[in-house]
């Protein structure tokens, strides 16, 4: 990598094929079998090359190459939560509007939440991940996921449940 | 889901653009050399309202323990801020440890000043409005000069090193602004010192997400 920093272009290029290997294994584990697994390895790799000045080869290469990656992954997932909590907000009243008069109820309860509860649930019933692939994700064990989901479950039902009888 | 040819493809086109690069100085050199480019820019101001008695409050040691802790903690706050925007580094529990020491420190020789009851509120803010826009003056330059160098290495947790910026630039301006206020009082050293310093680094802590992150 120093090599690369310096402009060497064949020692660069060896860097990037090596560390692609490594990310994308490491990628797997972070985002399981998402299917934007190839769109956060090019992230990854676009910010290697952009922060390749920021490497010190005095320091182990590791520590530096799995941060990038790790914020990759982490950012590529807030976007997604991002992009999924917009689309709840957008169609689920439409659909709870059929049955209740409150076209926010869903949206609101869920905002209502705790973070991981409602995490949980937007995993797995809006983004559609199976339990195991949201597990990964939020890095807790699939029995904790279901955990998770299943209070969340209870609240909402509470929640909702308060609102139809008010 | 991962195809190789693409792969390629992005490999080829990133080492066409490996231009060679300069890499960064060590945290603690690029520490020192924002500190040399910004004790001057607030010192130059603070030269001109010195507080009358600023050469007897140096003599006295409380005072000076004050103004040397929030110096110290100041630098190690912005070495911290230069070291969490390197991929991979953490502030170091050294630096965590003796900064938060520091800033105790500064707390209890704050708090240990006189209350004075008998200000009425317009004398209290009176008195207090310099302290504030100077305080916000005099901090534009070491915060805007150490959002600069942290933007030149990869910032990652913005908000985090938004906070770490915001609080040395304020420790250190905090640090000129006690060499010119004459008033050593509890009430106006925690509303127009340190409530200014609190709140600068949170509004750095909320602006660094729209200075410090770079999009691909």
């Amino acid at each position: 990598m120093a090599c690369a920093q310096s402009g060497d272009r064949e020692a660069y290029r060896a860097v990037l094929e090596d560390v692609g290997p490594l990310v994308l294994g490491w990628l797997r584990r972070w985002l399981a079998d998402s299917p934007d697994l190839a769109d956060v390895y090019q992230d990854t790799l676009v910010h290697l090359h952009r922060a390749r000045h920021t490497y010190d080869p005095e320091r182990p290469f590791e520590p530096w190459l799995f941060a990038i990656a790790r914020h990759c992954a982490a950012d590529h997932a807030r976007r997604r939560r991002q992009r999924a909590w917009e689309i709840l907000v957008d169609e689920l009243p439409d659909r709870a509007a059929e049955s209740d008069p409150d076209r926010h109820a869903l949206a609101d309860a869920l905002q209502a939440l705790p973070r991981p509860q409602r995490e949980a649930f937007t995993m797995l019933k809006v983004e559609g991940l199976s339990v195991d692939a949201a597990a990964a994700r939020a890095g807790v064990t699939p029995g904790a996921l279901k955990v998770r989901a299943h209070r969340a479950y209870k609240a909402l039902k509470a929640i909702l449940g308060g609102s139809d009888g008010g | 889901m991962h195809d190789p040819a693409w792969e390629k493809e992005l490999i080829d086109r990133l080492v066409d653009d490996a231009t060679p690069v300069r890499r960064l100085w060590r945290p603690e050199t690029r520490m020192l050399v924002w500190l040399a480019i910004v004790l001057p820019a607030v010192a130059l101001p603070a030269a001109r309202v010195l507080r009358d008695d600023v050469v007897q409050r140096l003599q006295t040691p409380g005072f000076l323990l004050e103004e040397a802790a929030m110096l110290g903690a100041a630098a190690l706050l912005a070495l911290a801020a230069l070291r969490v925007a390197i991929p991979g580094r953490r502030a170091g529990t050294a630096v965590a440890v003796a900064a938060g020491a520091m800033l105790a420190l500064v707390g209890i020789l704050v708090c240990s000043q006189p209350v004075f009851m008998s200000w009425t509120p317009d004398v209290f803010l009176t008195i207090g409005w310099p302290c504030i826009w100077r305080a916000f003056a005099w901090t534009m330059v070491p915060w805007a000069v150490l959002i600069v160098a942290v933007r030149r290495a990869a910032p990652f947790g913005s908000r985090w090193t938004g906070t770490l910026v915001g609080a040395a630039a304020w420790g250190l301006t905090f640090v000129a602004i006690r060499l010119c206020c004459q008033t050593e009082e509890l009430l106006h050293l925690g509303v127009f010192h340190v409530l200014p310093l609190v709140a600068g680094t949170l509004l750095s802590a909320a602006l660094a997400p729209v200075l410090l992150e770079r999009r691909t």
